[in-house]
């Protein structure tokens, strides 16, 4: 049998795509083990480098908090939105949480379907565009400042706050901030204004 | 209503790179809940974050054919729970399912004091009684304030439900709560807050926990 995604050979079933959002939404419908490993080959090896950075190259901790991300990313994967984001913007939450979580911290989280959410009225239909958002993301980051992208990357990957960005790389903490904002508006631009 | 005074962009970013103290975090949390906007900047930062996830170098693993062996079932999304007491879900996780346990503080102002696992700030629900001035003071750290019900009016505005102030040392305020409804709101400071002249020791009261 042929699908434009996967082949499958007596019981071996090979997917053809590694794109995380189509990886992902086979695995959120069908329960698609293939699906996972073909995602696993292509996530959990990035997850580790990216926990390697937040755990200072703790490496026992890092495979440990691999396999915990990509088991939850497979239990879990029936509660990704892609409405709301990319699969790989989903991931690195789920990884980010696992890292919070080894330190035992409560986080309280932002609820999409809390009853009490205040919504602008109705939205008019994204569908097509939200195809195209892990391309729009891609193409935000790509033109990204270098300055700006140090910031956002430090942050993300090492954990560290602003103040602690500013005091490693020896730069005003109102400059670190600043570098910040500007990121924020470039990113929203560049989200918004391609359709 | 969409707020109109929101989180600054560090708390937006320190929720999403999980940097945050969890009391802020509750702030950044629940605004959310009232704010389509922040939403979709919190959205655009996960987004950012997975991109650069998928930049990253590789390093080698293993586990996979262990994890092949033993997938548990999956979960499956559930009917979102109502709102026990009309606050922002993130909110409710520590308030729990029982009726609010308000503590007396003085003639209009009672607080509820949430359980924090490591925080170090103090983080409470506060009532202020509709009409009522809460007298001038000034903070020796930062004070951050969500409404969530009613609203007030200070020296750097009006707040409604949803918006965030945060006040720092630098001049003493006082908030003029508006008519008609109590106000409502999650305060998360640093320090203790130091009451200005003779009628405020009653804002002590609010810190004895």
């Amino acid at each position: 049998m042929v699908s434009s995604q996967r082949i499958t050979i007596g019981h071996l079933e090979v997917w053809l795509s590694a794109d995380p959002d189509v990886l992902l939404k086979a695995v959120a419908a069908n329960a698609d083990r293939a699906a996972f490993a073909q995602l696993y080959a292509h996530v959990a090896p990035k997850i580790k480098s990216f926990l390697m950075r937040a755990t200072r190259g703790d490496v026992t901790l890092s495979d440990e908090l691999t396999q915990e991300v990509m088991l939850r990313v497979w239990k879990r994967a029936p509660l990704f939105d892609r409405s709301r984001g990319t699969a790989m913007g989903w991931i690195y939450g789920i990884a980010r949480n696992a890292r919070i979580d080894h330190f035992r911290r409560k986080r309280p989280q932002v609820e999409p379907t809390d009853p009490m959410l205040v919504d602008e009225g109705p939205q008019p239909d994204e569908t097509a565009q939200l195809h195209q958002r892990a391309e729009r993301v891609r193409h935000a980051v790509t033109t990204l400042p270098e300055a700006q992208a140090f910031a956002l990357q430090h942050a993300y990957f090492e954990g560290r706050t602003l103040a602690e960005i500013a005091t490693a790389t020896d730069t005003p903490l109102g400059t670190v901030k600043s570098r910040v904002r500007l990121a924020m508006v470039h990113l929203r631009a560049a989200l918004e204004g391609q359709t | 209503m969409i707020p109109s005074h929101h989180p600054p962009d560090e708390w937006l970013l320190a929720h999403i790179a999980g940097t945050q103290s969890e009391g802020v975090d509750l702030l950044t949390a629940s605004h959310a809940s009232y704010c389509p906007q922040c939403r979709d900047r919190l959205a655009d930062l996960q987004d950012v974050a997975g991109q650069y996830l998928s930049q990253m170098p590789e390093q080698n693993v293993s586990g996979l054919d262990a994890l092949l062996a033993n997938l548990p079932a999956q979960e499956q999304p559930q009917a979102p729970r109502p709102s026990r007491h009309g606050f922002p879900a993130p909110l409710e996780r520590y308030l729990g399912d029982g009726d609010l346990e308000w503590t007396y503080v003085a003639p209009g102002v009672k607080k509820i004091s949430l359980g924090f696992s490591q925080s170090e700030m103090p983080v409470r629900v506060i009532h202020l009684a509709a009409g009522m001035t809460v007298p001038t003071h000034n903070h020796p750290g930062l004070e951050r304030t969500l409404v969530l019900s009613g609203g007030y009016d200070d020296e750097s505005g009006t707040f409604e439900r949803g918006d965030i102030a945060v006040a720092d040392g630098s001049q003493p305020h006082h908030q003029r709560i508006h008519k008609g409804a109590p106000c409502i709101s999650l305060v998360v400071a640093d320090h203790p807050i130091t009451p200005v002249g003779i009628k405020s020791t009653v804002l002590s009261w609010f810190f004895e926990s």
